[in-house]
């Protein structure tokens, strides 16, 4: 027992000493994560895309007062470039750059609706990024619907002083009977503040992903692993006794990390032993599969590509950016195994909701914890014995 | 060349003189075999190393020496025959015989960022040496190796020969009883080699076993017990002063007479029943090599037959030959 603890405290002192001896490893450790979530939450606005539109109007197609109207309804979501009926000079303003999107009012359309004729608005635009693309439909449509209210309204008003229909009702409330009303039960947050969770789990599960897969590399290149094999100490002990180490190192870097976080304002709303006790729970797993990188890797820079990989996995599979519920059924099993799918999930509850994580993700980051660390010790000892 | 072999001979340990004393052997190996792919590996190894004694595994680069020590240390199985280390079969040391065994890698495979102090404390906690014993041990041992000045110097900022003194501490923290060296003067300079076998010789005469390989075939002087590797089999263990014997088929005596006459001395020898064979060298012009099964007996008989037929003897003396030579004339007469 005595041997033991000393075996996994010989362990952890060794590399607690190793990383705190290389002042450089520490600074882009500790001080570049930090940094990368100080830059985020100074320099990310979020919000809507906001285009640029040159507005064409023909001649005669909307009054003075209407084309306010249109005007205030497009500057909502739009920034207006030129408003002009020359349909050319905006279409290569669309070519120029100058300009996102080139909206093009139809000529007579009060004479169409008045033959029963509907006409169309056409938006003009040059993406090739999809979801710009969905914004400019959307927006436009929102636009629209906007624009329809204004003119049915006018037509409303002009009924009502010739033929008093809905004369007790004024015409925005026939035009839009209906109207929603919004409110948000929990706090209102901004992007830094919701995304602030997501960028704080995915920074510490990439440290402790690549601190774990250059840890056994490095050891087995420097040839240390023959003096583990032939002194009495078991593969465990030397598994343990790393684990240890990286688990105090990642810890003062998730405190690090979370004061950033407090300092950009994300609220912290839940039970800090459950956040402690989560973010153990998420670097054991972390660590675990850097660990299992370490062990099928042959060099340095084997161990930096996987860990990149993981990191790009991460980003696209682990709920980062894009909804979870947008991947097909059969892409679960990986999304479940990225420990950052359940973190992100776990952090928002307990920072943002005040809540604690769910059951599903504490319980499939103790299956990552448990595998991976099963894994290595295996791979590990096979690994001495066949040194 | 007198003093040294003299030397060789009055330093040789207990274990040799009267092995039954010594208890059982450190190693026994009985046709031990280890096989890679292709035709490498080690192939019957046969032999004892009693408790007590340096032996030195001596042979050229890629002979099979590292391979010898990692059967046997336990970190290969022998794919045929039997080895016992310490009365275990490595392969199945248990921790009490791994806390017996010292190891000192052929390559510095120490921490580059962690000081030589704990670099030393890592290596002794590995054998479970707790706090107290481990700072007894490394002032002793850093005092031993000379290293005490350094032990809060980092590793990566010592000398090649300091990291190698260091990894010998190391090895010894645990105060084992048997110390496994693979090559611990490869690329180290003469000086501290010299160290080197000064700080074997040393712990052989604190009673531990100290199995050495290197491929200066010059150090098999500084061992009790050389065994000679080449191409994976060993072909010849001994003392360095049998070994020798077995080179030049005996004993040899070193004359130098007048040049002009040396012809004549070399066939007037050859003609005594107490010399092998007598022959000119040509080194030194009337230098005389003769090989005699008793030297000590026989070389005032040689000069007196000189001096009788009027053959002027300016130099003679038991000539224990560099060891080069002797490791050559084995190999070369294994190949005949």
């Amino acid at each position: 027992m005595f041997k033991s603890i000393t075996h996994v405290l010989a362990l952890f002192s060794k590399e607690v000493s190793e990383v705190f001896r290389q002042p450089r490893l520490v600074l882009s450790l500790i001080l570049g994560p930090v940094l990368v979530l100080l830059l985020f939450g100074l320099g990310f606005k979020g919000g809507l895309p906001n285009f640029r539109i040159a507005l064409v109007v023909p001649p005669g197609s909307v009054t003075p007062a209407q084309l306010n109207e249109l005007q205030k309804a497009i500057l909502t979501d739009f920034t207006i470039v030129s408003t002009d009926n020359n349909l050319p000079a905006a279409e290569q303003k669309l070519r120029n750059g100058q300009a996102d999107i080139v909206e093009i009012l139809p000529a007579n359309f009060a004479q169409n609706a008045q033959h029963g004729q509907q006409s169309k608005v056409r938006f003009e635009y040059s993406q090739v990024d999809p979801t710009n693309e969905s914004w400019v439909e959307y927006l436009g449509s929102s636009q629209v619907d906007a624009m329809n209210r204004i003119i049915l309204r006018e037509a409303i008003g002009q009924m009502q002083q010739q033929g008093h229909v809905f004369a007790n009702v004024s015409p925005q409330t026939v035009v839009s009977p209906l109207v929603p009303e919004y409110q948000n039960l929990r706090q209102s947050l901004s992007f830094v503040t919701f995304y602030g969770p997501s960028v704080f789990a995915l920074l510490l599960q990439h440290i402790a992903v690549t601190l774990g897969a250059l840890s056994l590399v490095r050891e087995r290149q420097r040839g240390i692993l023959e003096m583990f094999r032939v002194a009495p100490i078991p593969s465990t002990s030397i598994i343990d006794g790393k684990y240890l180490g990286y688990v105090l190192f990642l810890s003062i870097i998730a405190v690090l990390l979370l004061a950033m976080l407090m300092f950009l304002g994300v609220p912290f709303l839940g039970d800090f032993w459950q956040f402690a006790a989560f973010t153990l729970l998420f670097i054991v797993a972390s660590l675990g599969i850097g660990f299992f990188f370490s062990c099928i890797a042959n060099s340095d820079s084997t161990a930096i590509q996987l860990s990149m990989l993981m990191l790009l996995l991460s980003i696209f599979f682990g709920g980062f950016f894009l909804p979870l519920q947008n991947f097909e059924e059969f892409m679960q099993p990986l999304i479940n195994a990225i420990p950052l799918t359940h973190a992100i999930q776990g952090y928002q509850n307990i920072l943002l909701k005040g809540e604690p994580p769910e059951i599903v993700n504490w319980i499939l980051l103790g299956v990552i914890a448990v595998i991976t660390y099963i894994v290595t010790q295996m791979m590990f000892q096979r690994q001495l014995n066949r040194l | 060349m007198r003093r040294r072999f003299e030397a060789a001979t009055e330093e040789a340990p207990a274990a040799l003189k009267e092995p039954q004393q010594a208890g059982p052997p450190a190693i026994v190996a009985d046709k031990a075999s280890h096989r890679f792919a292709g035709d490498a590996g080690v192939y019957d190894l046969t032999f004892q190393v009693p408790r007590g004694v340096i032996f030195g595994l001596i042979g050229p680069s890629g002979c099979g020496k590292t391979t010898t020590v990692r059967i046997l240390t336990g970190m290969y199985k022998p794919s045929s025959g039997n080895l016992t280390v310490l009365g275990e079969q490595p392969w199945k040391f248990t921790s009490s015989a791994r806390g017996k065994i010292g190891y000192m890698p052929q390559q510095f495979v120490l921490y580059p960022m962690l000081s030589v102090g704990e670099n030393f404390d890592f290596s002794a906690a590995l054998y479970g040496l707790g706090a107290f014993h481990r700072a007894h041990r490394r002032h002793q041992l850093l005092k031993f190796v000379e290293l005490n000045q350094q032990r809060h110097r980092i590793t990566s900022k010592l000398s090649g020969g300091m990291q190698r003194r260091l990894q010998l501490a190391c090895a010894l923290a645990h105060d084992p009883e048997l110390i496994f060296a693979d090559e611990p003067t490869a690329g180290v300079d003469p000086v501290l080699r010299a160290k080197f076998w000064e700080h074997f010789r040393e712990l052989r005469n604190a009673g531990k076993t100290l199995f050495v390989t290197t491929q200066y075939v010059g150090e098999a002087e500084n061992c009790d017990l050389v065994g000679i590797m080449r191409g994976g089999r060993l072909l010849y263990i001994d003392t360095p002063q049998d070994l020798r014997r077995k080179a030049f088929g005996g004993d040899l005596i070193r004359i130098v007479v007048d040049a002009d006459r040396a012809r004549e001395a070399a066939q007037l020898l050859n003609g005594q029943n107490s010399v092998k064979d007598a022959r000119q060298a040509y080194q030194q012009s009337g230098l005389l090599l003769v090989s005699t099964d008793d030297a000590a007996s026989t070389l005032p008989e040689l000069v007196t037959v000189l001096r009788d037929h009027g053959i002027d003897v300016r130099e003679s003396e038991q000539y224990a030959s560099p060891f080069d030579e002797v490791f050559l004339e084995l190999v070369k007469r294994e190949g005949e």
